[in-house]
């Protein structure tokens, strides 16, 4: 040790008493929490809204405790669509998530969703419009097994039409095999959560060259034994937007290491995106090909 | 036909400038220091009792023309005494003055000047310039004990600091890349050591700097908001000496004198950290700091006849992490047989000729090379990354005293700019995430032309009236920049003048730099097809006044700047090893205004300075901030520094800096929210505050330092030696850089913000043989 001492006392010397100089307490008002808004359509049966708050930086509880997710997952809200005259209240069907299911579908039509959050005084309001479904002209998965490994591609291609402006977003799900969740499931998500990117692509009227699309997809997160979703969806520009900014800046390195960002949502008063895209997909039980 | 136009301008400033000059005989020469022959910038030639005179030009050379007579010529230098001659003057004379020093020691305290060097600063149409001579500064605190070039400047009214402790200089409202760095000539792209804590300038090399702030006489251009000219030391053409230093961080060693009294003579000055010899014992705990950095000048100086000079300047410098040969578990890093190299080389020849006792010229060659490596192995995976920057320029320059009312400059230069930026190799698993590229290799050409006038109208006005058009060649297109030039004083009194000025600069380069993670790898980029040049114009207002009673200058100046074709980058963006940086920029305009009040006392035994500013500097861009306009992050609103130093007795100094400034502003996290991915999992985003919405704590710090002169050691290496002791931050106050969330002692959380150092002290000896 004693010849140590030199260099950590000449160590300390030349770096400093850093640290020692004591923080400063500020004064910053944290985001006040204000209500989150997804949601997703599920082609002639329903569609799914989730509701839960945004919480301030200086919360404490672990966001696995239930603590912190019962005080983020928005319960007995009042949640209405409305369309065409028509308004549709939607039910609970575990805390934070809301289901319609008498939600008619009309193509280029607007929807105006509602949320009052009657427990924290919280409301916020959405539009947006439905498109039209689409199909991929053709999807399939390749699977190459080999000894030492797997790989799974999928192919698919998309016909668009150039006469208008549209947006896509083609997604990748993996589903538990003969699982009967339903896509999206708050509960389901959060426990599962984990922040990803290149899991979905999107689409602009720039990717298509005479109207056609082409793409082959390696998956690297599927397993061969897997079932995967492949969706695809017409989506609004403002969601593009919005699905743009997530996939670029949504990730946990992002927030630390990018410059900061408002994602685009189109949420009064809250955060998140309300859309109502009708997907087309195709379910492929990868363990059959 | 533009250049032709261009032609014609400076032909019709040259004609102006050259009408009166009958029956008339110029004196001319240089001006040198008698102990060591170190040319003189800025020292001031004058007819005794008259306002006829001139300052020398950055190679000492001055030129006075006047009718026929007998005159008494005076010359003056900050720190010297003036000497005074008497010529008859019936044809050209070559008239050299060699100047004593006032004080022959090791060091003045802070900026000396005469009280006819004071006057003719307060009677120039220079104005928003800071011209500071190195010896005149040393005994400033600063980090480490080794006064720092950048950091006085920090001090100064309109400079505003960046992060705590590190070089960054935002001035007049611009951004860090936005300020041209001239060690004799040469660009000097990256000016810090340690990350940006320590200057890249070493002063023992060094003999003067000036900072242009506004203003800007025609010859210079190329960035937006400020330009710093430094020049090395020439080398001593009398005597061999040797001085160095020994501190805290680091020590350096300068060697010079003549080759060829009285004709040639060198310069070589090194200076090295030794953090990673201090730590290395370390190594067995896992503490080996294996970083250190370097630096070394060299400068040749050669005399060919009185018509002719030579000199070859070069720097090398760099900053090394290099822990070859060890394990993780050995040093701080966590890595194996990892490097870091980043460092600036830079090199100058230049000529300078004297065709007439009227015309001066100076043709230049300059190399800049920036560049860094950074090489990382653990676990099998490796990456490198390496980004280079390589100018190749060439100048001329000529000045031309056609009478003792004109002074003209004007000249051309040529860079051919070499960017070779993110080049990556990898290999292990972290290819799949971080993929090898060769990089984009983009090469430019700056090139232009430029005219100035300086003219004494009569007694009471002065006016700098000039032209520079300068172009960018990019990517098969040419952008063109045209820079007016105007200022001008008006002297009402002995000891009183009003100056105004305006100028428009134009900037091809811009450093593309996360604001979200400082790195030290921040690259810079050219003007491109899509990113177009940026452009300032300012106005500037000033009041200056000499009080030769209390030996003290006031200078007062307002200034507005306006900004076009700023870059910011789009929100969200990620620079880190970005090859497309160009889809994340978004191009605004910014604004800044302020008040920069400067107050010295320059004789005595008290001297030292007070700088205020008060200075708003804001941007809008139409993609960021909801199209709003917000501060910039170094707005900072008051800006105050109290510089001083007392003569205790004739060997013991005691000197103290006292800075005080708005804290910076800063967009902080406020909340979090959970957003589904489109796939199974789940986004945690961040809510922002507005952008640059919050503002940080005030900063303010008190530096001492006391200075001891021993005595001249006559037994062992003859030398003269001081002892300078002191502390950065004496009163341990946090400079607020950034935010963090801690625990309260009832199990909340509250928001704090943190400094980078406490309080440091230092010791250094420095010495003379």
């Amino acid at each position: 040790m004693k010849k140590f001492l030199p260099s950590i006392c000449m160590a300390a010397l030349v770096m400093g008493l850093n640290f020692c100089a004591p923080p400063i307490d500020l004064d910053i008002q944290p985001a006040a929490p204000k209500l989150v808004v997804s949601s997703q359509v599920i082609p002639e049966q329903y569609i799914l809204v989730s509701v839960t708050r945004s919480f301030s930086s200086l919360e404490t509880r672990p966001d696995t405790s239930a603590e912190f997710k019962k005080s983020i997952y928005v319960s007995n809200a009042f949640v209405t669509v409305d369309y065409f005259g028509i308004t549709d209240t939607l039910t609970m069907i575990s805390p934070g998530l809301y289901e319609g299911h008498n939600l008619l579908q009309y193509y280029y039509g607007d929807y105006h969703l509602t949320v009052l959050d009657n427990e924290k005084g919280l409301s916020a309001n959405s539009s947006t419009i439905m498109l039209p479904r689409v199909q991929f002209d053709t999807v399939y998965p390749v699977v190459i097994r080999t000894p030492a490994d797997t790989s799974i591609t999928i192919h698919y291609e998309l016909s668009d039409n150039q006469e208008i402006e549209n947006y896509y977003v083609v997604d990748y799900v993996k589903r538990p095999k003969n699982s009967t969740n339903t896509p999206m499931n708050v509960d389901k998500i959060i426990a599962q959560g984990k922040n990803s990117t290149e899991t979905f692509d999107l689409l602009s009227d720039d990717s298509f060259l005479n109207g056609k699309y082409s793409m082959n997809k390696k998956i690297t997160s599927v397993k061969a034994k897997d079932t995967l979703a492949v969706m695809v969806s017409n989506i609004t520009k403002g969601y593009y937007e919005f699905l743009s900014a997530l996939k670029r800046s949504g990730t946990v390195f992002n927030t630390l290491a990018s410059e900061p960002i408002h994602f685009p949502g189109n949420v009064n008063n809250g955060y998140g995106y309300f859309n109502a895209c009708n997907p087309y997909f195709e379910i492929f039980d990868l363990n059959d090909y | 036909m533009f250049f032709k136009k261009i032609a014609a301008l400076i032909f019709l400033l040259i004609c102006c400038a050259s009408l009166n000059g009958q029956n008339q005989f110029t004196i001319s020469g240089t001006v040198s220091d008698t102990i060591n022959g170190e040319s003189a910038i800025g020292a001031l030639v004058y007819l005794k009792g008259t306002n006829k005179g001139i300052s020398t030009n950055v190679y000492g050379f001055y030129s006075l023309t006047l009718a026929k007579g007998t005159y008494e010529i005076t010359c003056s230098f900050i720190g010297y005494k003036s000497t005074t001659q008497t010529v008859q003057l019936d044809q050209n004379i070559h008239l050299d003055f060699k100047l004593l020093p006032e004080n022959n020691s090791l060091n003045e305290v802070v900026i000396v000047a005469d009280k006819d060097i004071e006057q003719e600063q307060v009677k120039s149409s220079q104005m928003s310039a800071i011209h500071i001579p190195i010896d005149q500064i040393k005994n400033i605190p600063t980090i480490g004990g080794e006064t720092d070039i950048i950091k006085v400047m920090q001090l100064m009214p309109g400079v505003k600091r960046g992060n705590e402790g590190q070089n960054g200089m935002m001035v007049r409202g611009g951004n860090g890349d936005d300020n041209l760095i001239l060690l004799d000539e040469a660009t000097v792209y990256n000016i810090s050591h340690m990350f940006g804590f320590i200057s890249v300038f070493n002063n023992d090399a060094l003999k003067d700097v000036t900072l242009y702030k506004g203003g800007f006489p025609a010859q210079f251009g190329g960035r937006l908001s400020s330009v710093m000219d430094i020049r090395m030391k020439d080398g001593d053409l009398q005597k061999f000496h040797v001085t160095g230093g020994i501190g805290t961080i680091s020590s350096n060693l300068t060697l010079e004198g003549p080759l060829i009294k009285d004709k040639m003579s060198f310069l070589v000055s090194g200076r090295r950290s030794y953090i990673d010899q201090l730590t290395k014992p370390l190594q067995k705990i896992g503490a080996w700091i294996p970083y250190h950095f370097y630096d070394i000048n060299f400068k040749l100086n050669y005399i060919v006849r009185a018509k002719d000079r030579l000199y070859l300047s070069m720097y090398r410098g760099d900053d090394i992490l290099d822990n070859a040969g060890t394990s993780a578990a050995n040093n701080i890093l966590g890595t194996d047989n990892s490097t870091f190299i980043m460092g600036n080389y830079t090199s100058t020849a230049r000529w300078n000729h004297i065709y007439h006792s009227k015309l001066f010229s100076n043709v230049s060659l300059i190399f800049t090379r920036y560049r860094y490596d950074v090489e990382a192995n653990m676990s099998g995976n490796s990456f490198l990354t390496k980004s280079k920057i390589n100018d190749i320029g060439s100048k001329i320059d000529y000045n031309y005293y056609p009478n003792t009312k004109n002074t003209i400059k004007y000249g051309a230069f040529f860079i051919n700019h070499t960017f070779n930026p993110n080049m990556v190799s990898t290999g292990g698993e972290i290819s799949d995430l971080v993929r090898s590229r060769k990089g984009s290799t983009l090469i430019t050409q700056e090139f232009g032309i430029y005219a100035g006038v300086d003219w004494k109208v009569d007694s009471l006005l002065k006016i700098n009236y000039g032209l520079r058009n300068s172009w960018l060649l990019t990517q098969a297109k040419v952008y063109a920049g045209l820079e007016p030039r105007l200022s001008l004083a008006w002297n009402f009194s002995e000891n009183q003048s009003f100056k105004a000025g305006y100028s428009r600069m134009v900037q091809y380069l811009h450093l593309v730099s996360s604001s979200a993670m400082s790195l030290p790898t921040d690259l810079w980029y050219p003007a491109t097809k899509a990113v177009k040049p940026l452009v300032s114009d300012q106005v500037a207002l000033g009041y200056n006044l000499t009080m030769p009673k209390i030996k003290s200058m006031l200078s007062i100046e307002a200034y507005y700047k306006w900004i076009n074709n700023m870059i910011d980058y789009r929100e969200g963006a990620t620079l880190i090893l970005n090859d497309n940086y160009e889809k994340e920029l978004v191009t605004g305009r910014g604004r800044a205004y302020g008040v920069e009040t400067f107050l010295s006392k320059t004789k005595g035994r008290f001297t030292g300075w007070m700088g205020y500013t008060l200075s708003w500097s804001k941007r809008n861009f139409k993609e960021l901030n909801h199209g709003e306009t917000f501060y910039a992050k170094f707005d900072r609103r008051h800006d105050l520094s109290l510089v001083g130093a007392y003569d205790i007795t004739p060997r013991f100094t005691l000197s103290a800096v006292w800075v005080y400034s708005t804290g910076q502003r800063i967009t902080p996290v406020l909340g979090n929210y959970f957003v589904p991915n489109p796939t199974t999992g789940i986004n945690t985003l961040a809510i922002f505050a507005d952008k640059n919405s919050f503002e940080m704590p005030a900063s303010h710090r008190l530096d001492v330092s006391f200075i001891f002169k021993t005595k001249e050691h006559r037994q062992f290496l003859k030398h003269k030696g001081e002892w300078h002791f002191g502390a950065y931050n004496l009163y341990n106050r946090a400079q607020p850089h950034k935010i963090i969330i801690t625990d309260k002692s009832d199990g909340t959380k509250k928001y704090q913000a943190v400094g980078r150092f406490g309080v440091i002290p230092f010791i250094s000896y420095n010495f003379k043989l």
